[in-house]
């Protein structure tokens, strides 16, 4: 009985999210937006969708505004309803470790006499950002999430010993995997722990791809790649001095490996954006295979993931359609919509 | 009490409580399916309730067998007639049919039909085959229906 029931466990939400899943960003309306004359234009079009009622509810005039408006409420609601929150936390880590960042910024600005940046603080976040800067103005780190109070003193240091402002955003954006694998490692269902592992993956190869770029020494590759993925940093790391285009066939049995399939034949300067997409083209594929399951939790994972990919997407049209940029390029810079 | 008429009257109990059961967490599992569903649209009520229901019918079978059983001991009128102990092994046996069918298929035409909620919040226009999938199942719970009756017409006393 008891079984039984827990397989049943996530019926109220996904039914719930599915219900959900009908005020998402179609793919039509997102060509329509790329197709649109100009900003004026695709904005009118997002209007008539559900980012519409950020604009009468909370005042939000800019177009960032408005999708922070909409993730923020997304994930506070799921909260109330997911039978297990930590999956909505697993998305809220990034916002987190965003804030820790400007907070940590900020703090070194003003030591140096210059200014706060409150302002790019977001919402999205599990952790309020007011309490996040009291807990670093104060040096007080005990309660801070995810167990930064064993990184942050060693951030602060090295920025009074070496100003060295990419080392501790590795050291945070190391940690931040860490934190979601930690997370998903007390969820007990498999899909969750395999979109982590992918997350990683692709983040590694990306890393990979911009050390390549920048003609880094195979000894400093390690410090910057993440481990919990299905490429060991191990086996990265022996990779690393390969040309690129082997890769592809080295780490052909991951699942991200297909990521650099025929990257050869990709333009030097689009490869990195390129295995972005492919890379979120995979994630969502995978996540894909849930899509049918009425009772999966993963189908919390899925629609999560694929609004990501829909601010992700708007917010291409948008920056693109004010910077002028032309509708071709924004259509080939779109995610896989749900 | 005669053994036999105590394992008529466990029959009874199997055919009423299992069947019954399996019923309670089909509609549960189909209602907190629609409860998600309506949060999101409560216009959709009308649909839902009738997706929720279909999983209701195997408790009607099983009381309806249970009372078939207690009807054929006497139970009923509070005149018990004499049951032997093949006899009451033979009505526990009839009983077994729609007791397990009927816990089986109404959990899983609760899934079936919670699955189907999901289906007319996306697509609406497909009320009329969300309606036949947890149907399907329903089949196998009249078949066990025929059956336990069958066989409780087919024993004597």
């Amino acid at each position: 009985m008891r079984l039984l029931k827990a397989e049943c466990d996530y019926t109220y939400a996904v039914s719930r999210i599915k219900a959900m899943e009908n005020r998402m960003v179609d793919s039509t309306i997102l060509q329509q937006m790329a197709d649109a004359d100009g900003f004026d234009s695709a904005w009118k079009l997002l209007m008539e969708t559900c980012y519409g009622q950020w604009v009468a509810e909370t005042g939000a005039s800019s177009y960032d505004k408005l999708l922070e408006a909409e993730l923020a409420y997304l994930y506070n609601e799921l909260r109330k309803f997911v039978p297990d929150p930590s999956i909505v936390s697993l998305f809220q880590v990034p916002y987190d470790f965003h804030n820790m960042k400007v907070v940590l910024k900020s703090l070194f600005a003003q030591r140096g006499g210059g200014e706060s940046r409150w302002d790019l603080l977001v919402s999205m976040g599990s952790y309020p950002a007011d309490e996040m800067i009291l807990a670093i103005e104060s040096e007080d780190y005990r309660l801070l999430p995810y167990q930064l109070h064993r990184v942050i003193p060693s951030c602060v240091m090295i920025w009074e010993q070496t100003k060295n402002i990419l080392e501790i955003e590795n050291i945070l954006d190391r940690h931040m995997f860490y934190a979601m694998r930690l997370i998903a490692d007390d969820i007990s269902f498999p899909g969750v722990k395999e979109y982590v592992r992918l997350r990683i993956d692709g983040e590694n190869i990306r890393t990979m791809l911009r050390l390549k770029r920048l003609n880094v020494d195979v000894s400093e590759v390690l410090d910057h790649l993440h481990p919990g993925g299905i490429f060991s940093s191990d086996l990265l790391t022996q990779l690393y001095p390969e040309p690129r285009e082997s890769w592809s066939r080295a780490l052909s049995f991951g699942y991200m490996g297909d990521a650099l399939s025929g990257i050869e034949e990709v333009e030097d300067f689009q490869v990195l954006p390129e295995v972005e997409r492919r890379s979120d083209r995979l994630i969502s594929s995978y996540l894909d295979q849930y899509q049918y399951d009425p009772f999966a939790p993963e189908q919390v994972v899925r629609y999560l993931w694929f609004k990501e990919m829909e601010v992700r997407n708007l917010r291409i049209i948008l920056v693109g359609k004010a910077s002028g940029v032309e509708k071709d390029m924004i259509k080939g810079l779109l995610r896989h919509a749900a | 009490m005669e053994w036999g008429l105590a394992l008529a009257i466990l029959g009874a109990a199997l055919a009423a409580g299992c069947a019954g059961s399996g019923s309670a967490l089909g509609v549960g599992v189909a209602g907190e399916s629609g409860a998600g569903v309506m949060t999101e649209d409560p216009g959709k009520f009308g649909l839902i309730l009738l997706l929720q229901a279909i999983p209701g019918t195997q408790g009607i079978y099983g009381l309806l067998t249970g009372f078939f059983t207690i009807m054929k001991v006497g139970l009923l009128g509070g005149s018990p007639v004499p049951v032997s102990l093949e006899q009451g092994m033979a009505i526990l046996f009839a009983c077994l049919p729609i007791a397990i069918v009927g816990y089986i298929s109404g959990f899983s035409q609760g899934k079936t039909s919670a699955a189907c909620i999901q289906l007319i919040a996306k697509r609406p226009e497909e009320t009329g085959k969300a309606v036949i999938l947890p149907a399907m199942v329903e089949t196998y719970a009249v078949l066990a229906l025929l059956m336990s009756i069958i066989l409780l017409n087919g024993i004597s006393l």
